[in-house]
């Protein structure tokens, strides 16, 4: 696998393990095609380093933060984690065999929710997509004033509603969602995932989630999202090209891919080359 | 020179069913209307390159698993589930080739073939059976000999994997468990040496 | 499926190989455990004929849920991993197209039995450990012909489409 030299992929953070299970003995990742060792030293600090240097760790939102290049912003702040009557179901890692930006592609999707996730997140005949909103917004990409119709939003629900949503894409390989939380209306839910790539087309993704649902058990939260991922997970890696391909030709989008359409046209002005298919 | 490849028995692929193959090194999906006809397509839709060997048929279209997009036996996209009313744009459709059916065997060919693919139309369905081996020696362990009444179909699918599709010729029909050994032997051998 | 009421509480970890059966008042763990009790609660479904394959079924779905557990893990399943999933898929076909040469649609007989449900999930989600159905027409056919049984659930990995 070749170590990644792309400079827009190594100058930003990537979560690479989960806070809760670090301990003393070392573990090694692959981040980028670089192998990277991360432990928790003796003062309980977690620390991350290649073959040759130390590497920056930020802990926090239950992951382990690192970077093998030079960030030139913070990692994304997320308000809902300081929240603390939510609950915060840190969901595992997955190794997915496909390019980071099919990842983000499909959790900014809302179009397959009736087919993928069907009598969970979407059932025929409520398949249309309205109308929504993309813009920058301090460098990260927003799509909001969406809205579709879900028959189980969440672990708590039994009956169908229509769900407003929101999507955030603070940095290539972070995604986020923001609904409305179905037990408390006037407060948002917010989910995380969190992209590792390992190579161009081989991720490790960790969905984190802040929800506000004094009901539900951890673990009926826990599986109502891992049977979301492992859905998505089939799509995801019967996809071709596995790479996200950036040339606006090379596939035929719809209008309820505005956010997706937004996200390819962003990566190619970043330059991002790791992982993309680019225009022959 | 022929170039009809077998992909699979026909009864393998009933009305209403795809099935993901690989003919000459692309990916090809085969599927039947519930009409009966029977269509050989790229395995790959235009919209998010999903694999539509993995979609559904309903009625005479074939449906995209992701977003539900539906194609009409042209390979033309006639319906976005997402836009219901939309308008779709020519660039919406999927490439298409050709297949035939011929002595209980499906075969699809990559170009327009003036000849249709050969076959014994009394021919029954034996199995398709797939073996970890290179295609070579899949050939030269069956020119060593097939039982009477054995015809095989060979498809190479990768370069350590190949699949035969097996026939009977009608009146060795009752010897089908004994060709299922020889085939199984045959398997056994073939795999070995890879 | 069964026509039994029952409660199937979720299991943490997505590889989970111990599922837990609640009925009335009994937990019961474990894929062979469970499959005994139904048997005496449904005896339909567990015919004596049915019984030698529950443990045919059981060293199958082992073999492939490790190269599911492995590719969810690392993306990449060790070869001799994969052979040995590879090598139950084939029994399972070999088994199945027999099976259906004698007439027979299911994997102990001419009736489904507790053996489809010890088997089914994992044949279903053994794509997600690279051992897919397109080599395995018998199998195909035998998922079928499952998903159209009155009261068949879908679970997650197979979609109401595939």
């Amino acid at each position: 696998m070749k170590p990644c030299d792309d400079p827009v992929a190594l100058d930003d953070w990537y979560a690479i393990d989960s806070a809760a299970t670090l301990d003393s003995m070392a573990r090694r990742q692959i981040l980028l095609g670089h192998e990277v060792r991360v432990w928790r030293d003796e003062s309980g600090v977690a620390r991350a380093v290649t073959a040759s240097r130390d590497l920056p760790v930020i802990e926090r939102y239950g992951c382990i933060f690192t970077s093998l290049g030079r960030p030139a912003r913070a990692l994304v702040e997320i308000a809902e984690a300081a929240e603390a009557d939510r609950r915060v179901v840190v969901c595992g890692w997955v190794a997915i065999r496909s390019s980071a930006g099919r990842i983000v592609e499909n959790f900014l999707d809302m179009a397959h929710f009736p087919y993928v996730h069907t009598d969970i997140l979407g059932a025929e005949p409520h398949t249309e997509v309205g109308r929504y909103a993309t813009d920058m917004r301090d460098g990260e990409l927003w799509a909001t004033g969406c809205q579709f119709w879900q028959p189980r939003a969440g672990a708590t629900q039994s009956e169908g509603m229509m769900m407003e949503l929101s999507y955030r894409v603070p940095s290539p390989h972070i995604v986020m969602l923001y609904r409305v939380s179905p037990p408390a209306p006037h407060r948002r839910d917010a989910i995380a995932l969190f992209i590792q790539p390992i190579s161009e087309t081989l991720c490790r993704a960790q969905p984190v989630m802040w929800l506000v649902d004094p009901v539900s058990t951890h673990l009926a939260m826990l599986q109502f999202e891992q049977v979301i991922f492992m859905q998505d997970r089939i799509i995801l890696e019967n996809q071709r090209p596995l790479r996200i391909p950036l040339d606006p030709a090379a596939e035929v989008p719809m209008p309820a891919d505005a956010a997706s359409v937004a996200y390819r046209r962003w990566l190619a002005t970043l330059g991002l080359r790791y992982g993309t298919e680019r225009a022959a | 020179m022929s170039m009809w490849v077998p992909v699979a028995l026909s009864r393998d692929v009933p009305a209403g069913t795809t099935l993901g193959t690989i003919v000459q090194d692309r990916e090809i999906v085969v599927w039947r209307e519930e009409g009966g006809a029977l269509h050989a397509w790229e395995d790959r839709c235009p919209h998010r390159g999903m694999r539509l060997s993995r979609g559904f048929v309903r009625g005479d279209r074939l449906g995209c698993l992701y977003h539900g997009w539906r194609f009409d036996a042209g390979g033309a996209c006639r319906l976005m589930p997402a836009h219901p009313d939309g308008r779709i744009g020519a660039s919406a459709r999927v490439g298409s080739y050709f297949c035939a059916e011929a002595g209980a065997v499906i075969f699809v060919s990559l170009e327009k073939d003036g000849c249709g693919p050969q076959g014994d139309g009394t021919a029954r369905p034996l199995r398709s059976m797939t073996l970890l081996a290179p295609v070579a020696t899949v050939r030269s362990a069956i020119a060593a000999g097939l039982p009477d009444g054995l015809a095989v179909a060979v498809q190479q699918v990768g370069a350590c994997e190949t699949v035969l599709h097996a026939t009977l010729a009608a009146e060795h029909a009752g010897l089908a468990a004994e060709m299922d050994f020889f085939l199984r032997d045959l398997r056994t051998r073939t795999e070995a040496g890879a | 499926m069964i026509g039994l009421a029952h409660a199937v509480v979720p299991q943490d970890g997505l590889a989970a190989d111990l599922p837990l059966l609640v009925d009335a008042d009994r937990r019961i763990i474990g894929l062979p455990a469970i499959l005994a009790h139904l048997g005496t609660r449904a005896p339909d479904w567990l015919p004596p004929a049915a019984v030698p394959w529950l443990s045919f079924c059981a060293h199958a779905a082992r073999a492939l849920g490790e190269a599911r557990a492995q590719s969810l893990a690392c993306g990449v399943v060790a070869a001799d991993t994969w052979r040995a999933g590879w090598a139950a898929m084939v029994a399972v076909e070999d088994h199945l197209d027999a099976q259906a040469r004698a007439g027979f649609g299911w994997i102990a007989g001419a009736r489904p039995s507790l053996a489809e449900p010890a088997l089914l999930p994992a044949i279903a989600l053994s794509g997600d450990g690279d051992i897919d159905h397109r080599g395995f027409p018998a199998v195909r056919r035998w998922l079928r012909m499952a998903r159209a049984l009155p009261g068949f659930v879908t679970m997650p990995g197979m979609g109401e489409f595939v």
